[in-house]
């Protein structure tokens, strides 16, 4: 489950672990009305998570990690393919957003199956603006998110 | 211990920058109807001066830097307020707008704007009406009646009836002059049929409007449109902005680089 992160007020899904160093998360996320101030937003994500550093620190096991986020959502009002009258490539694909994270996932000595994360990412429009503008600062563009999984 | 700072410095530099965003496409934004702001401000604005100048600016985009130029250029320049005639952000999206304001906020006059096309993407429309309010209005200023009209036809159903609002406007307008503002120039051939571009110059035709100004195609472009001047305000990408001096012998323009 995770919290924010621009895939969803609330979202939840199913991870595998692939390798010691790399999980695969498929994630369906919403953003009520109440929270999105327009129309509710679903999302459907697709994370990899790519662990490059693991620590023990007195049984608490932190791992940092990097992360690629592939994320649809539907039901925009208004889509490049779907606007009235609108010639098609007229505008780029808008719906399908990337992200890049940094994070850390903790697991408790207690239940070390499970295990609880924050990370912080910038999505692929913030990734382009950042480069193109010395001005813009972190405040502009830094979305944060928090989570956790339970192994079953 | 190094690895206790490096979590550290991650913790503390994420809480101090970043914010919980659940969706880029939510419309989160606070109701401040700058453009209503601006107008009301003008209202009570007091000059001796029949003279004044407005900068005319569009398309300023993802242009962030550019954009920071452009306002410390038109704060020294002693204009009376600004125009943006539209295009604010490139996917309508609020983190885009919000950028965009924070600069907007250091202009030391008003600014009024319409929106662009750009501006309505995802759901950039009810984003853009809580933070600009409406883009289709008009104000009366020194005797000029300044007309701001969506006509992002495409993207909003408002837009669709751009001509007749605007014709209606006209009729009551009594005004010596009228400058009128759309995002879309009247001749773009991509969306309007040779039908609607006469059915644009027979509507303002009988009027006195020494400019009709738009955005949208980035380039400084200034020409003859049935019987006014229309000028195309050139991005900010492209490091210009338009200049119009109003005084009792007429309006005229000028572009100017920054």
């Amino acid at each position: 489950m995770q919290f924010a992160g621009e895939i969803g007020a609330y979202s939840m899904g199913v991870t595998k672990k692939i390798k010691s160093w790399y999980e695969l998360s498929f994630l369906f996320g919403v953003t009520p009305r109440s929270v999105s101030k327009t129309k509710s937003i679903e999302t459907f994500s697709f994370k990899q998570d790519f662990f490059f550093l693991t620590k023990d620190l007195d049984g608490l096991t932190t791992r940092l990690y990097t992360g690629v986020n592939i994320f649809h959502t539907t039901g925009l009002k208004h889509q490049a393919s779907k606007f009235r009258d609108t010639p098609s490539g007229y505008y780029p694909i808008n719906s399908i957003r990337g992200l890049l994270a940094l994070g850390l996932q903790v697991s408790l000595p207690e239940r070390p199956q499970n295990s609880y994360f924050f990370e912080m990412g910038m999505n692929d429009i913030w990734i382009v603006n950042s480069f193109i503008n010395k001005s813009i600062k972190p405040s502009d563009y830094i979305s944060m998110a928090l989570g956790f999984n339970f192994n079953f | 211990m190094n690895y206790f700072l490096i979590l550290l410095i991650l913790l503390s530099f994420s809480l101090s920058c970043g914010k919980f965003e659940n969706s880029p496409y939510g419309a989160d934004a606070y109701n401040t109807e700058y453009n209503l702001a601006a107008v009301r401000y003008l209202s009570t604005f007091q000059t001796s001066s029949s003279t004044y100048k407005v900068a005319l600016i569009s398309d300023t985009h993802n242009y962030y830097d550019e954009l920071e130029k452009l306002v410390k250029k038109i704060n020294r320049g002693g204009y009376t307020f600004v125009i943006h005639a539209g295009d604010i952000t490139n996917f309508g999206l609020n983190s885009e707008y919000q950028a965009s304001i924070k600069i907007f906020k250091k202009l030391k006059v008003p600014m009024m704007t319409t929106a662009g096309n750009h501006d309505f993407l995802s759901h950039g429309e009810i984003i853009y009406r809580k933070i600009f309010g409406s883009p289709t209005y008009s104000f009366e200023f020194q005797g000029t009646h300044f007309i701001f009209a969506n006509n992002n036809g495409w993207e909003s159903s408002e837009g669709g009836y751009a001509q007749d609002w605007l014709e209606n406007e006209l009729k009551e307008s009594t005004a010596s002059q009228i400058i009128i503002t759309t995002h879309v120039p009247p001749f773009d051939s991509d969306r309007y049929s040779d039908e609607d571009i006469h059915r644009w110059k027979d509507i303002i035709a009988p009027y006195n409007i020494p400019y009709y100004i738009s955005g949208h195609n980035h380039n400084h472009v200034v020409k003859d449109f049935g019987t006014t001047q229309h000028i195309t305000v050139g991005s900010a990408s492209k490091r210009s902005y338009t200049e119009l001096t109003f005084s009792p012998s007429g309006v005229t323009h000028k572009k100017i680089n920054f």
